[in-house]
This record gives C-alpha cells, structure tokens and sequence, in this order.
C-alpha cells in the first residue's frame, strides 16, 4: 500500500519535486547544527548578531545570504528557521489532531446531544477566519513563540473535528462494524478496533500535509508581530524585520532586496513542497482513482 | 421436534421524526408469525422490499422490536440483556450478503476468524486456537495458507467462505443467510450453496435462508415461507409449495421465473 | 432547503455570541486596568481607571461582565479604542467601506483573470499557455501574500514610483474633507464619482491597485485551478463534440458551449472566495497601510487594544457568518443536485 503510493509520487513529476522540497528542507532542519554551529547554548534558534548597526548588508562571504535589520545573519535564520518550522508545524498538528480526534470521536461515538453541542462549539471556531482567530488569541495571550502555537492549535482542531467525526460516521454505517456487533463485539471493542483503525488513517494523511499551511500561517503571525518576537530564527520574523528595508537606499531601491527574497523565498519554496505533495495525496486518494 | 426460533405476530414500525415533531411512520413488518424447526432449513422468499432484511436485523438484534415475541432458542431477546444477547450470539449465527463489505478490511483471515473466539474468550490456548483455525478454513475448504492475507486478495467467493468460517467459528445451532449468494457470480453461487447445504447437514444446524430467487430456495430448503409487503403470505413444504401454490401472488412470482430445466443446477 | 436556511439563521446569533464569548473569556487573564479601556467613553477618562474598574465591575464573575457587554453592544456602544483613538463603533464605520471596496475589487480582477488563465489552460491543454497558468495556481498557493506584498511594494513603489501605499494621497485627503466633497456612500470609489472628482477618484483607484493584486492571488490560483478542470470535463462531454461534428466555429464551441456551463462552479466559488479575503486582508492593509478594518484590528491586537479587539472580531464574525450562508445559499440554487443537511 505505502509502496504503491510512493511509486505513484515517483512517477508523476510534480509530486517528486514536493517530495524532494520537502526532503531537503528536512535535511536542512535535521543537520541545523552541522550546517550552522549554535551560537547561544541557551537558545539555538537565537539569532547571532556581529554588531549592533542597524543597516542590512548584502552578501558575503562571512554571511552568506547577508543580514538583515541589526546584522542578525541571514543564513542562520534560514537553516534553524527550517527546524522551527518543521517543529511549530509537527507540533501543531499533531495537538490540533489528537484534539479533532477526541472530540470528533466522542461527538461520533456518543451522537445526539453531545454530538450536536460538541458540533456547534467547532461552528464557533469557524466563525471567524483562522488567521483573524489566531491574531486575536495570540495578541491577548501575549506575543511569543508558546502562546503563538497554542493560538494555532486553537483554530486548527476543529476541522480535524468534523473530519474525524464525518469519517467516523461513515465507518459506522459498514456492514463489518453490524457484523462485528452480531459476533457479541461490545461498543468499545467495535469502536476501537473497527471505527477507529478504518477511518483515521485517511485523516491522518490529510492531517500531515497541513503542515505547510501551519507554517505559512505562523510566519502570518509573526510578520504581524504576533509570533516570534525580534532576534528569532523564524522566517516570518525575519521578512518583519524586511519591513523596514523594501524601499531601499535613494541611490538604490532594491539595495536591500536579500532581505525580503531570502526568507520569503524559504517559506515559498518549503510550503510549495507540501502543497505538491498534498495535490499528489489527493488523487491517490481520490477514490474515482483505482 | 423443537423449535429453534419463533415469530410470533412480530410488528416493526420505522419512525421519522419530520419537522416540527410530525411523526412519519412506516411500517416494514406488520405481523409474521414464523417457525423454524429443529435441523430444518426455511427459505424466506420475497421481492426486494419486502422486509426480508428488516426481519433479519430484527431477529439479530439490531433493530429493536416495535411488538410481537421472537424467541431464539427458547429465549425471548426483546428487551434482554448486553449479556444475555453475547451468550445467544454462540448459538445464532449469520452470513451476510455482500462479502465485500462485511468482513474488515484491515483485518487478515485469522483476525476475521479469531474475533469471535476472542470476544467468547474461546480456545485461547495457543496451539489449540492455531489447530482450531485450521480446522474450521478446512471445513469451508479454504486453503490454511490463506490465515495471513487480507480480504481484499480474494475472490467474492473465497470471501465468503471467510465470513461462513467466521460464522461457524462459534459452533452455532442457528445459522441466518442474508441472501448469501446473490452478491456472487452465478458460476461460484453453486459451490457455496453446495458448501453450506453440506455444513448444514454435517452439522444440523436450523438455517434461516433468505432469498428472493426461487430456484435457490428450492435447491436448499425444506420449507419455504414466502414473503410480500411485511406479511408472510404462504407457507409450506418446499416440494409441496413448488408443485401446488396456493396463493396468487406466489403463482404470480413463480411464473415470473425463468424455468431452468430440472438437474441443471 | 428552506429548513436549512432557518435553522442556520437560528444558529447564526447563537455561533456570533459564542465567538465573542470565548474572545471575552480570554481577556479575563489581564488586568482589570486593561480592560477598563472597554467602558471609556472617552479619552480623558482614561486618568481615571480605578473609578472605571468600579464603576462596571470589572472584578466580578467572567458571566456578569459579558451580560454587561452585552447590553452595551445591544445599545451600540462598543468602548473606545485607543489604538484608532476613536470610539470602537465610530472605527468600524469609517474603516468597513474601505475594506469592501478592496474585496469587490479584488473579486472582480480575480473572476476575470482566473476565468480567462483557467479558460486558456483548459483550451490549450499541454501546451505553454497550461504550463503558465497551472505554475501560477500552484504558486499562487504557496507564496505567502506578505512576501508578494512586499516585492510588489519595492518593485512598483520603490523602483518605478508608480503606486503609493496608504489609502488616498495628501491632495485627496484634503479634497474628500473639505465641506464641498459630500459622502453618500462612505465608498470613496463610488462617491468621487458622485461628486463628479475624477482626480480624486483616479488617485483612491491607483492605491487599490497593489493591495487587490497582492490580496488576489491566492483565490485567484484556487480560481485557476477550478475554471481548468471545469473547462477540460466540460471540453470532454458529448454535446461539445455534437457542436463541432455540426460544424460550428471552434471559438463559438468553446466559449458560447463549453464556457457557459463551464463557469457556474467558478461563479459559486467566487462567492465563497468573497468572504475568505477577509482573512487577508488583515495583513494586506497592513503592509499596504491601507486604511481598512484589517488594519484597524491589527493594531488593536499588536497594542492590546481590548475594545478594539473585540469590536473588530465581533464585525468580522457577523460578516464572515452572513457571507458563508449566502454563499451556501448560491451554492444550492446554481447545482440542484447540492443538499445540506
């Protein structure tokens, strides 16, 4: 089955760019530092800085990628932010989908009246677009790396939710779960090794390509000062920091453009690696497909 | 001769709350009375529609009862007990229709097997459940090596000879088929009529044989009940029902099937 | 179909008190002195906090507090925020307009652009016009909108001079509140027209120009994408071939047959698409400082401005539940095979 899919991703052009993105930017984060000797032991994802001038300098060959606003280095922000992101994306959906799987499954498992308030409590959450929702949440806990993946977490759940439940639902109607109870299987037995194996799986997969959209939505968070605070290898942080430089000196206009293209172009490229594995997952999927 | 289940005036009402707490009911079963002797097998004909199937989920417990007595084994099952139900399972047991459906499919041909074992806490000693296993893949003539495959590398047929040795697992007295065959190739629906008439034989068993094709229901039954809009409107002896319908909407069925010249089957 | 629509308008309060609820629940972890900002009226009050504190009871039960809000939004009254420096109410009235109008701009470029990029992928299947637009809806999806943003804003601004962030230059500031510019509609498009200004309303246009191109390029990927395979299964179906075997001209079989079926997915996406720009247009404004709610309630949260955090989610949560039952609604009456239960 697994073998199957990965020959498929193989195959098709695309999705093995997506794979190969999404490998390399896994290296990157697993070999940060290799590739990138810590700095402050305290806290590896502190950005160095050489001094303290506020001017952004181009590339070179102490800094490979240059530095921006306060000479933090470019190129460390970019190998730990890899591990950032890949740390605040695990993270978060791996909590947004054991929350969806908890409440998805006892809405499911129980029906009626908890089925319906645990429902109408995910309405809520989806009554408001998910950034404005983590904006909000993350401003009145207060701006920082925690608060930020908490706020996340809280917009990301109840989608997890309503999969869970929906798929849950779904299993149940199946002949094998009716003949599971006519062999004397109790409501635990038939929830836990019946439902529950046969319908998380496809959740699962969906759950894990969200990881990119994770990650783009906490380098939204950042950029609006909301997330990582100044001096964090985290690649929203580093285009906040940008801000300040787009326009350029009056003989130069884009005497500052590494500071917006490369972090920008981290995010782009590592969210364009899951979004093509993600299109690829779909269609296999997609059960139209054999 | 005692009786392995009997239907006594059963009703079963379907009920939907429409808005603004209108009740919408329908009735699917409205008063069958039905005997299933001892070591006999009954066919249950009918159109589909009928409530064939209904019947079936109610005489398994999955659909409550609306009025009427069912007694399995001698056991009354209306309002009886989480307990009570798990011992009457050992003695009923049932085959579905459509194998592709009713076994899961993230379980191999021992788990499918073994789960009943399992829940009935039966032969949990090592060797002898492996001895046990083999035996009962034997007995529905699958092949021991088939134990670790998934059921998605067999054939409708194969898979239902899965679901029978799942069935059988238990060594129950009654067996209940669901239209066990008419999800199948007409080429393979032989061998497992064959199979169970043979298993209903060596092991006595009181089958209740739900089918909307007479021909099957010939081939198999020994008293063939026939069913139309919730009611059981004949009920005979197999021989006695082909030779001599009564009722017109029995002659009107039978006269609806194609004539399959006799020893063909 | 009715029943549904009924019963989401019954949840609609229902959903719109929960969200405030829970907003109001998490305020209660800082200071009663941060939240007294909810009940001034006034900048001057502002000396005066412990007064405030009493005065509403700010130290009682989360429930008390939030019955008191309440009645207070009930009455249009939703504190001052400091961050606008305004009255929350008097904010939000000055702000929605602008944002609106960024959106219904926005649409439009997208449902053109996406229409004709998706149309021209789908015609000319395989050949450099599909690798174009099928680069662009997988791009699209993956740039972040602050990154375009700020490329947009160094390239057009910076290098060439062309457009200017903010939402209207220093001459239109003084043109639109001199007393000869009347307002009719608070939309600065539509009432420059109305004054029969021109000028001002080339000058309100141009600064839309990078905000609507930077805020459309996510839907206008999904757009893309969606017009393509519609346009290609369309392409596929027996009614096209009946229309090229009678000998119709290729460009009428495509646009007048296939596009015309072609495009209700993309009209009732469209409508969906709407309501989801909100999200963006938070940091758009921002980067653009455009003068919209976006930005409005950007600043409420970077200052911690209650009132103005509030207000701003309570707007954004009305908007955001009437926009997706609509769009539902259109949902159900362009495909009758759709039904929600």
């Amino acid at each position: 089955m697994n073998l199957r899919i990965l020959k498929r991703i193989y195959k098709n052009k695309t999705s093995l760019c997506g794979l190969l993105l999404v490998a390399f930017f896994g290296a990157v984060a697993l070999f940060a530092p290799m590739l990138a000797p810590v700095q402050n032991e305290h806290n590896p994802y502190q950005l160095p800085q050489s001094s303290y001038q506020i001017t952004p300098q181009p590339p070179s060959a102490d800094h490979w990628f240059g530095t921006t606003e306060q000479q933090y280095d470019l190129y460390y922000g970019i190998v730990w932010g890899a591990r950032l992101a890949f740390k605040i994306g695990i993270t978060v959906t791996a909590l947004a989908f054991l929350i969806g799987l908890a409440v998805g499954g006892i809405a499911a498992y129980f029906g009626g009246k908890v089925d319906e308030t645990l429902m109408r409590l995910t309405d809520v959450v989806f009554a408001v677009p998910s950034l404005v929702l983590a904006m909000v949440i993350a401003a009145m806990l207060g701006p920082d790396l925690k608060n930020m993946m908490i706020a996340l977490t809280a917009v990301a759940w109840p989608s997890y939710a309503r999969l869970v439940r929906g798929d849950i639902l779904s299993v149940k109607q199946r002949n094998y779960v009716t003949a599971a109870r006519t062999l004397g299987a109790g409501g635990p037995r038939i929830f836990l090794r019946h439902i529950v194996p046969n319908s998380i799986y496809p959740s699962v997969v969906v759950a894990s390509l969200d990881i990119g959209y994770v990650v783009l939505t906490a380098a939204s968070l950042s950029f609006l000062g909301l997330g990582a605070q100044p001096g964090t290898a985290d690649w929203g942080q580093l285009i906040a920091m940008a801000r300040n430089w787009v326009l350029g000196t009056p003989s130069n206009s884009l005497a500052y453009w590494y500071t917006v293209v490369v972090p920008g172009g981290a995010i782009f490229l590592f969210v364009l690696g899951w979004n093509l594995l993600g299109d690829a997952f779909r269609d296999i999927l997609d059960p139209r497909q054999g | 001769m005692t009786a392995a289940l009997v239907i006594e005036n059963l009703h079963k009402t379907y009920v939907r709350k429409a808005w603004l707490g209108k009740r919408v009911e329908k009735p699917v079963l409205r008063g069958i009375d039905l005997t299933l002797e001892e070591g006999k097998v009954l066919g249950l004909v009918g159109e589909s529609g009928c409530g064939k199937s209904t019947l079936c989920k109610v005489i398994l417990g999955i659909e409550p009862i609306t009025s009427g007595t069912v007694q399995v084994a001698g056991v009354n099952i209306n309002g009886l007990s989480t307990a009570k139900w798990r011992d009457l399972r050992r003695k009923m047991q049932v085959v579905y229709q459509d194998p592709y459906a009713s076994l899961d499919p993230r379980f191999t041909v021992r788990q499918l097997v073994s789960e009943p074992l399992d829940i009935h806490k039966l032969y949990m000693d090592k060797s002898a459940r492996e001895n046990y296993l083999r035996e009962l893949l034997n007995s529905v003539q699958l092949d021991v090596a088939f134990l670790d495959r998934y059921p998605h590398e067999f054939s409708g047929g194969q898979r239902q000879r899965i679901a029978i040795a799942r069935a059988l697992a238990l060594e129950p007295q009654i067996l209940i088929a669901d239209e066990p065959v008419s999800a199948l190739d007409v080429s393979v629906q032989a061998q497992i009529l064959n199979l169970l008439k043979d298993i209903a034989q060596k092991r006595q068993l009181s089958m209740l044989f739900v089918t909307h094709d007479f021909a099957v229901a010939r081939f198999l039954c020994d008293d063939i009940a026939v069913m139309h809009q919730g009611k059981i409107v004949e009920y005979a002896p197999a021989e006695e029902l082909f030779a001599q319908p009564r009722q017109a909407y029995t002659q009107k069925l039978l006269s609806a099937v194609p004539t399959v010249p006799r020893g063909a089957l | 179909m009715r029943r549904y629509i009924l019963r989401r308008l019954c949840l609609l309060p229902l959903v719109v008190l929960g969200v405030t609820f829970l907003l109001f629940f998490l305020t209660q972890r800082l200071s009663p002195e941060m939240r007294a900002s909810l009940y001034v009226k006034d900048p001057r009050q502002m000396g005066a906090l412990e007064e405030v504190i009493r005065e509403y009871g700010l130290r009682d039960n989360v429930f008390k507090q939030y019955g008191r809000w309440l009645v207070q939004v009930a009455h249009g009254d939703l504190g001052y925020s400091p961050s606008a420096n305004m009255p929350v109410a008097q904010a939000l009235k000055k702000y929605l307009p602008a944002t609106i109008q960024l959106a219904v701009v926005t649409m439009i470029l997208v449902v053109f652009f996406g229409v004709w990029f998706g149309a021209a992928s789908a015609v000319h299947k395989d050949r450099w016009q599909d690798f174009i637009a099928r680069f662009i809806s997988v791009g699209g999806f993956s740039l972040p909108i602050f990154v375009l943003g700020l490329i947009l804003l160094m390239i057009f601004y910076g290098k060439l001079g062309w457009f200017a962030p903010g939402g209207y230059s220093i001459q239109t500031d003084i043109i639109i509140h001199s007393s000869a510019f009347k307002t009719y509609t608070g939309f600065l498009l539509i009432d420059s027209l109305l004054n029969g200004d021109l000028r001002v309303f080339c000058d309100v246009f141009a600064h839309l120009v990078l905000p609507a191109v930077t805020l459309c390029i996510g839907s206008f990927a999904l757009m893309v994408r969606v017009m393509r395979s519609s346009m290609l299964e369309e392409l596929n179906k027996d009614y096209v071939r009946t229309a090229r075997a009678k000998g119709l001209r290729e460009y009428r079989v495509i646009y007048k047959h296939a596009g015309k079926n072609a495009i209700i997915p993309v009209i009732t996406l469209a409508g969906i698409q709407f309501i989801r720009l909100l999200g963006g247009t938070v940091i758009v404004e921002t980067i653009f400082d455009y003068p919209g709610i976006g930005r409005f309630g950007v600043l409420a949260a970077q200052q911690l401005d209650i009132a103005g955090i509030l207000g701003f989610s309570l707007m954004v949560a009305v908007l955001f539940v009437i926009g997706n039952l609509f769009s539902d609604i259109l949902y159900m009456a362009a495909d009758p095979r759709i039904r929600l239960e």
